[in-house]
């Protein structure tokens, strides 16, 4: 086994999972390379150094905290009555808007226009002086398409 | 007793029989949230949050992993959701830590039997891991501080087994880049 194989199988042999005849070849080069005996060593103590079982401690008082937890979980409120109320849900103020824009673009669409005058007659009207018409040059042309 | 008989208690409204399922998994979740979050505080604050996130979906589980299993599952989650949330707020560089305290880090690598780390030895340790991306962190932390094989971290992340040998890999790879500097110091 040279350098590259037992850099690529370093890990596997630190966490035990060679076997058979890889694992005596990775154990044999470890013990007669100094390099690759020396990167094995430096990630055993940085594992050591950085991932140390902690020490805890069981205890009746971290059970009663849970406990007392969950029974505050489900004590009703004095406030979400009101709250419940106020906003049925967290989606009424979005749903309203939606229904807002749905009566405004509806209205637009089915509103009647108030004006006999089409866009392109009153502009067509003020194109030659390049201002728009005055209001007795307007009548005159609905008048004459009335006509 | 049998986990899924305390499980069945508990989801038929007998709230008594959760402080016992509690009390047996308590160290455990203790420990991994230790782990991940490094200070006593936070881990409790954060264990107390897992189980009552575990009641609250204490009804889901159906029993194709192990409970201990879908517990870890649940506690890692919480602690990466904590981890990034300090990721985010972090603002020491790892370029500063080095320069303040590379020197205490190389001797904490140094010695090879050592005795319980000093409370600054700890602190120092988790200003290291927490320049760690916080999936990286979890799976060092399920491997090498509570000695899950990779199975047991295969169904703790819901991946596949070749994905955690990759992701170990990358983390153990993501580490020691970090420490290169000092690995190189100490092999002048």
């Amino acid at each position: 086994m040279n350098h590259q194989t037992l850099k690529d199988k370093m890990f596997a042999l630190y966490d035990g999972e060679l076997s058979g005849k890889e694992l005596q070849e990775a154990q044999a080069h470890l013990a007669s390379c100094q390099e690759c005996g020396r990167a094995y060593a430096q990630w055993q103590r940085t594992a050591k150094t950085f991932f140390r079982v902690p020490e805890v401690e069981e205890s009746e008082a971290f059970v009663h905290r849970v406990m007392e937890r969950l029974e505050a979980l489900n004590e009703p409120k004095p406030s979400r009555a009101w709250v419940t109320w106020s906003f049925p849900s967290r989606w009424f103020v979005p749903a309203m808007a939606v229904a807002l824009l749905f009566i405004l673009a509806l209205g637009g669409v089915v509103a009647p226009n108030p004006s006999p005058v089409s866009l392109e007659t009153l502009l067509l009207s003020g194109e030659e002086e390049n201002v728009l018409p005055t209001t007795d040059q307007l009548f005159g042309f609905i008048m004459e398409d009335n006509s | 007793m049998e986990d899924l008989e305390l499980i069945q208690r508990i989801c038929s409204g007998e709230r008594e029989a959760y402080s016992d399922l509690v009390r047996l998994y308590q160290s455990r979740v203790l420990r991994l949230c230790t782990s991940l979050l490094g200070d006593a505080n936070s881990a409790e604050d954060a264990a107390q949050d897992v189980f009552l996130k575990v009641y609250r979906v204490l009804p889901t589980f159906r029993g194709d992993a192990s409970f201990s299993t879908w517990l870890y599952r649940i506690a890692a989650n919480h602690c990466k959701d904590l981890l990034r949330k300090r990721k985010r707020e972090k603002t020491e560089s790892w370029e500063g830590l080095l320069e303040k305290h590379g020197d205490t880090i190389e001797q904490m690598l140094a010695v090879k039997e050592s005795p319980k780390p000093s409370a600054g030895d700890a602190e120092l340790v988790e200003k290291v891991l927490s320049q760690l991306a916080p999936d990286y962190r979890i799976i060092l932390t399920l491997r090498e501080a509570q000695g899950l094989s990779y199975q047991e971290i295969a169904d703790t992340l819901q991946c596949s087994l070749d994905a955690v040998k990759a992701r170990l890999r990358r983390a153990r790879e993501a580490l020691q880049d970090k420490l290169r500097h000092i690995y190189r110091s100490e092999s002048v």
